[in-house]
């Protein structure tokens, strides 16, 4: 089921701290509380704007697959957080959640920061979840009024901010309720969401992956392949069929569907960041998305996985109503073939090149 | 003489006619009030400062004496001794000052001109024009501490900006002119008398419009602001914010069409309730029975929703929120 990520509400919180590996020092201890926290009024809607924005409808975060499992696991310390009589269980397992965090953070590259864990309910099914973020802490400013004058005041531990690279969140939403409070729970009676900035960008392996593979146990789920094919088809079929597209804006489509597939080096894709970039103007954009939507194609970021339309991806091929055929590499697509002009009976075509003997 | 004698009768009266006047003006103000049902609505309907005033020696003595009109009784006869003139914006609005005029019972009325019968009988005529009353009280008076006899008589003018415009411009130059305005003079002046009745027209239209759309739009706020009180279970704020997001985003629906919206909103979204009440405390748009309208729209079709909002985008934050929609 899609994830609703509205009307949120959290039933416990708790803070704690975690640091990064120095080389030149031992290892310093995660910074555990023993107190749970309450946000309340514009602090609970502030963070609650937050979550939205990484998990809501049309976020870049990710559906994942639930790899381990295991009673040490993040999914079933997660799992038992849903189930925690008193305050001083969750507290206990928080902490062993927070300490798992740190020691997934194996590469000297990696910060340390703030370890939010929570629980809480959402969607208008109040279906039950938890959540861990671990956010970096950052510097800002404060404004201040110093005898009767406007001044700056540093603030040195500012956390989860709207700069969204800084924060990184992992969620597990229970789909089927256990018959047993006891028993270890099953992956499939969750679904996993991820929302890591360094997933969307094409960085490096280890260190990019540490939170959704090592901490969190998670990996791209086997669907990716078939929701990307999904994805080329569909805006394919969109950009065909829409009547608001004359033949050359057609071509230029098609061509940044290969940009946005192929070439562009992030590893997520989504229909509204491929609306957002190549789409002009609300009703383009409406139409699009309710598209996508009547296709029931997820409303959230889906991994890139080309490996089912990798030959398509080869090449493009244009076909006129006369029998005519023109086919290019899909690679530098829009350069290689322009539509100049089009009537109703011919259409004026700009080739690269010459003919070759 | 009988200039001297005139303005020396003249100058005796002269307190009891400015009395008159302030009377005058005080009664029709009065019942524009009562009419209107506010004295604010009364200060947008007359656009000049009514002030009495009293005919000058010099005009009053040409008058009497030199100009072309015969006089029985020269001093009597003059009916604007003291005048006071009305102005208003849109010639429909006319009708308001005749009927305050009219209505009242302190003095006996004639109507000396009419432009509304004037435009009917003379068709191709494109003059001076205005309402003309002459007042004549009823009962002596006390006004302002001077006592008014019964018999004073007052003039009343009512016109529109424009016919004013036109009346301070062409008529007190040609009509008081001391030479022969020739014909491309009245011509000219003519012209500018058929384009201001154009304008007029053109104005009247539009504020009529302005005002139909108005009234839709205002009859949309009190059926939203009815369903936020059912759905929060308390009453909304409606500032400025909410008539300015409602402008842009009613577009002519009609209220019916409207609460469907918001019911079919609130049918999937049963939290809804909840979330306004949490987040009106410290999100101005939640206050807004408007807020309702957005969040239909939003979960209707969320770009064209997003690219209407006319405020800051980060405003309307709170909104997305609620709906679980990230906005970027």
């Amino acid at each position: 089921m899609a994830l609703d990520f509205a009307n949120v509400q959290i039933s416990r919180l708790i803070v704690h701290e975690i640091y990064g590996r120095d080389p030149a020092r031992a290892n310093r201890a995660p910074s555990l509380s023993d107190q749970c926290s309450t946000v309340a009024d514009k602090a609970r809607a502030t963070f609650v704007d937050r979550l939205t924005k990484a998990l809501g409808t049309d976020s870049h975060c990710t559906e994942m697959e639930i790899a381990e499992d295991g009673p040490t696991s993040t999914f079933q310390l997660s799992a038992k957080l849903l189930e925690c009589a008193s305050d001083r269980d969750f507290v206990e397992i928080s902490g062993t959640i927070a300490t798992a965090l740190q020691r997934a953070q194996t590469s000297a590259l990696i910060p340390g920061g703030v370890v939010i864990v929570f629980n809480g309910t959402a969607g208008s099914n109040d279906q039950r979840f938890a959540a861990v973020i671990k956010a970096e802490v950052q510097e800002g400013f404060q404004k201040r009024i110093e005898q009767g004058h406007l001044t700056l005041q540093l603030v040195q531990d500012l956390f989860l901010t709207p700069q969204q690279k800084l924060y990184k969140i992992g969620l597990f939403v229970e789909q089927t309720p256990s018959e047993s409070k006891d028993d270890p729970r099953q992956v499939r009676e969750f679904q996993a969401y991820v929302y890591d900035s360094n997933m969307v960008a094409h960085e490096t392996a280890g260190a990019a992956k540490y939170f959704a593979e090592a901490f969190l146990g998670c990996v791209v789920p086997k669907t990716a392949k078939h929701l990307t094919q999904k994805f080329y088809r569909y805006t394919k079929e969109f950009i065909n069929e829409h009547p608001d597209f004359d033949d050359a804006r057609k071509v230029d489509l098609i061509g940044a569907l290969y940009t946005y597939l192929k070439v562009a080096q992030t590893r997520t894709i989504s229909a509204v960041e491929f609306a957002g970039s190549y789409l002009k103007g609300a009703k383009e954009k409406s139409a699009y998305t309710a598209y996508m939507g009547d296709r029931e194609f997820p409303t959230i970021a889906v991994p890139k996985d080309l490996a089912l339309i990798t030959q398509q991806l080869k090449r493009v091929k244009l076909r006129f109503t006369s029998d005519v055929s023109i086919s290019a590499p899909a690679d530098g697509f829009s350069e290689k073939i322009k539509v100049e002009r089009e009537t109703r009976e011919f259409t004026y075509l700009r080739v690269q090149g010459q003919i070759r003997k | 003489m009988p200039e001297k004698a005139l303005i020396e009768r003249y100058e005796r009266d002269k307190p009891a006619l400015r009395a008159m006047g302030a009377y005058v003006r005080d009664r029709v103000v009065d019942n524009l009030e009562r009419r209107l049902g506010s004295a604010k609505k009364v200060r947008q309907l007359l656009r000049l400062a009514v002030e009495p005033r009293l005919k000058d020696d010099q005009s009053l003595i040409e008058k009497a004496f030199f100009r072309d009109k015969d006089y029985a009784d020269p001093y009597d006869d003059i009916t604007d001794k003291v005048g006071v003139r009305f102005v208003v914006l849109l010639s429909k609005e006319i009708a308001l000052l005749n009927e305050a005029v009219e209505r009242e019972p302190s003095w006996a009325y004639t109507k000396d001109r009419d432009f509304t019968e004037e435009r009917k009988h003379a068709p191709l005529i494109f003059d001076y024009q205005s309402d003309h009353y002459v007042v004549r009280l009823r009962t002596t008076i006390a006004g302002g501490g001077i006592e008014i006899p019964a018999g004073t008589v007052c003039e009343i003018q009512i016109r529109t900006l424009l016919q004013h415009a036109y009346s301070e411009l062409a008529h007190d130059t040609v009509y008081k002119a001391p030479i022969e305005a020739g014909t491309e003079v009245h011509r000219a002046f003519a012209r500018s008398m058929a384009l201001i009745e154009t304008a007029d027209a053109q104005l009247n239209a539009a504020a009529e419009r302005v005002r139909e759309a108005t009234v839709a739009v205002d009859t949309l706020g009190e059926t939203l602001a009815e369903k936020y009180k059912e759905v929060v279970g308390v009453a909304s704020e409606d500032s400025r914010m909410n008539r300015l997001v409602l402008r842009v985003y009613s577009d002519g629906i009609t209220g019916e069409a409207l609460l469907a919206r918001v019911d079919r909103l609130l049918k999937s979204r049963p939290y809804l309730s909840r979330e306004l009440n949490e987040r009106r405390k410290h999100d101005i748009l939640c206050r807004q029975s408007a807020v309702l309208l957005v969040l239909s729209e939003l979960h209707h079709d969320r770009h064209a929703a997003k690219a209407r909002w006319p405020m800051q985008p980060r405003s309307l934050d709170g909104a997305f929120s609620i709906l679980g929609i990230s906005r970027d």
